[in-house]
């Protein structure tokens, strides 16, 4: 089992590389001028007043951007895309590339059970997002963090982003619960990119399969969001369990803890036992 | 033109679902636009009371971003972020799938030289993305049309549309090098994102940040809405650069592509 994992480890190993460097490179040149635009509230601004909620929703910008809050959710809209995508496409490629690299008989007739094998698979999958993951968090101290406590407009701003946002709790805090939200999220798309693909049967389609469901939640999240009245519809997208303007505002929701808990073991458990009667080809 | 025709063959499916959703997702904000309009007009009307217009209590001639087309193009602008997905997407495919599905050798043994398959291969691709382009472009066209209060000038729209064009082709250019420089790629619809969006994200911070030195870095800065809205006409220098850097990737790919050594299955 741990062959296999390291094996997962190695084959992604230059993608992951990729990833990390851009989502790193993305992050740093985000916060590292931040002072430039909280000192500058932006002309453009009033072209986003001007649009529908649902459209402000969408391009991450309810909030003022010119306050650290406004602007990490915009940007951490942004990136959680990206992050999402990239967790949705690994769970997908997982599965999918020892039928499409027709490597799959070869690593079937190993004395190991498949659900030892998809185990293996997840749980490589796992160390990658999480890494990913590790990634955005240094990123976010290296520039955010001194950012925020460089000058006096910033602190003014920082108080006025609380206001709007009624926070309950400490900015600092509120963006490591951000982070960690961001990787549980990110884990149930890997862990839905796995099952999906284990339960399709063409695998030359998954990836873009994945690709459009985290599309979907993205389109479904924005609803929500915008309309602020159908909350419930929101456990049906990932996008906002975790959703950093929720998370800065009151922190981790205990219920969808619960609920992503659920989803990534009963999410495991049902992709080992379709691998178990797939059909491998 | 056989290679031409299987190229456009195999990519028809997929073709027409980015089709579809690019139309959908550009038709599904339009109905928003009356309600902007709402919102602009009594904007207008509550500077009016103090006695200012729109450029005054904003600085620059922001007029122009108020109108339909200035509506158009913020959204344009999203529609632009997914078809450059699918440009790259498919810059990378016409390349790589072929080691992917272990075809390379069955096609290079062919009677034909490696230029002319990779001159149809790319071909086929410019078909493909012109055909999206147009379907795309004349829903936008009509939409706007009726969902518009104001008129607005057809031949800025066209330019507007342009941007378009010349992005999926930079994108698309840049897809078909980066494949026939990493010999081994498999996935191409993640690799597309990736790039496409550290492009995107890199443009919008340079726009809030007002950070000169990125813009170099991003083609949605080369071909810009906003800089059409305000001018009516491309940044000469930019869309220089963006051309030139497009003819050099599909230069470069044909002299990569050409020499790279492929394995038999």
């Amino acid at each position: 089992m741990f062959a296999i994992f390291k094996r997962e480890m190695r084959a992604h190993v230059k993608s992951l590389f990729f990833w990390a460097v851009g989502i790193f490179f993305l992050i740093f040149i985000s916060f590292i001028k931040f002072e430039s635009i909280a000192t500058t509230p932006e002309a453009s601004d009033a072209m986003v007043d001007m649009m529908p909620q649902i459209i402000q929703v969408m391009f991450g910008m309810a909030m003022p951007l010119y306050t650290p809050q406004g602007y990490f959710i915009m940007i951490l809209l942004w990136i959680g895309l990206a992050v999402f995508l990239h967790a949705a496409l690994l769970g997908a490629s997982l599965i999918s590339k020892e039928q499409q690299d027709k490597t799959a008989d070869f690593l079937l007739v190993r004395p190991l059970r498949r659900e030892k094998i998809v185990l293996a698979k997840a749980l490589a999958g796992i160390a990658q997002v999480v890494m990913l993951n590790a990634v955005i968090w240094l990123a976010v101290q290296v520039s955010l963090l001194p950012a925020l406590t460089g000058s006096s407009t910033v602190s003014a701003v920082i108080e006025t982003g609380a206001l709007a946002l009624g926070s309950t709790i400490d900015l600092e805090q509120g963006i490591y619960l951000a982070l960690a939200g961001l990787l549980l999220t990110q884990v149930i798309y890997l862990v839905l990119g796995m099952l999906g693909a284990t339960a399709s049967r063409s695998p030359r389609h998954t990836a873009a399969y994945a690709a459009i469901f985290v599309l979907l939640g993205y389109l479904l999240y924005s609803v929500v969001a915008a309309s602020g009245e159908v909350d419930f519809l929101g456990v049906l997208t990932p996008f906002w369990y975790f959703f950093s303007q929720r998370v800065l505002t009151d922190g981790l929701s205990a219920a969808y803890l619960g609920l992503s808990a659920v989803i990534v073991i009963v999410g495991i458990y049902a992709a080992c036992a379709l691998y178990r009667r797939r059909d491998v080809v | 033109m056989n290679v031409l025709i299987q190229e456009i063959k195999q990519y028809r499916k997929g073709l027409l679902a980015w089709i579809v959703g690019l139309t959908l997702g550009a038709f599904m904000f339009m109905p928003f636009l009356p309600a902007f309009a709402d919102n602009v007009s009594s904007m207008k009307e509550f500077l009016a009371g103090m006695g200012l217009s729109l450029t005054e209590a904003i600085g620059i001639d922001f007029e122009v971003f108020f109108g339909p087309l200035g509506y158009f193009n913020y959204i344009y602008s999203f529609i632009i972020l997914a078809a450059g997905i699918q440009a790259l997407a498919l810059g990378l495919r016409i390349i790589a799938l072929e080691t992917r599905f272990k075809t390379a050798d069955f096609l290079l043994t062919k009677p034909k030289s490696r230029s002319s398959i990779y001159l149809q291969k790319v071909a086929a691709g410019l078909i493909s993305l012109l055909v999206t382009q147009a379907i795309v472009n004349l829903v936008c066209l009509i939409s706007l049309k009726a969902f518009a209060v104001e008129s607005f000038s057809l031949q800025n729209f066209l330019l507007l549309v342009s941007t378009l064009s010349f992005m999926q082709f930079f994108l698309y250019a840049l897809g078909i090098l980066v494949a026939a420089l990493a010999p081994k790629l498999k996935q191409t619809i993640g690799v597309a994102i990736g790039i496409t969006m550290l492009f995107y994200v890199l443009y919008v911070v340079a726009n809030l940040t007002k950070e000169e030195l990125y813009n170099w870095f991003t083609p949605f800065k080369y071909f810009e809405g906003n800089y059409i809205l305000i001018h009516q006409a491309y940044d000469a220098s930019f869309l220089a650069l963006g051309v030139a850097l497009t003819v050099v990737f599909l230069v470069a790919g044909l002299v990569v592509y050409r020499r790279r050594d492929v394995h038999s299955v």
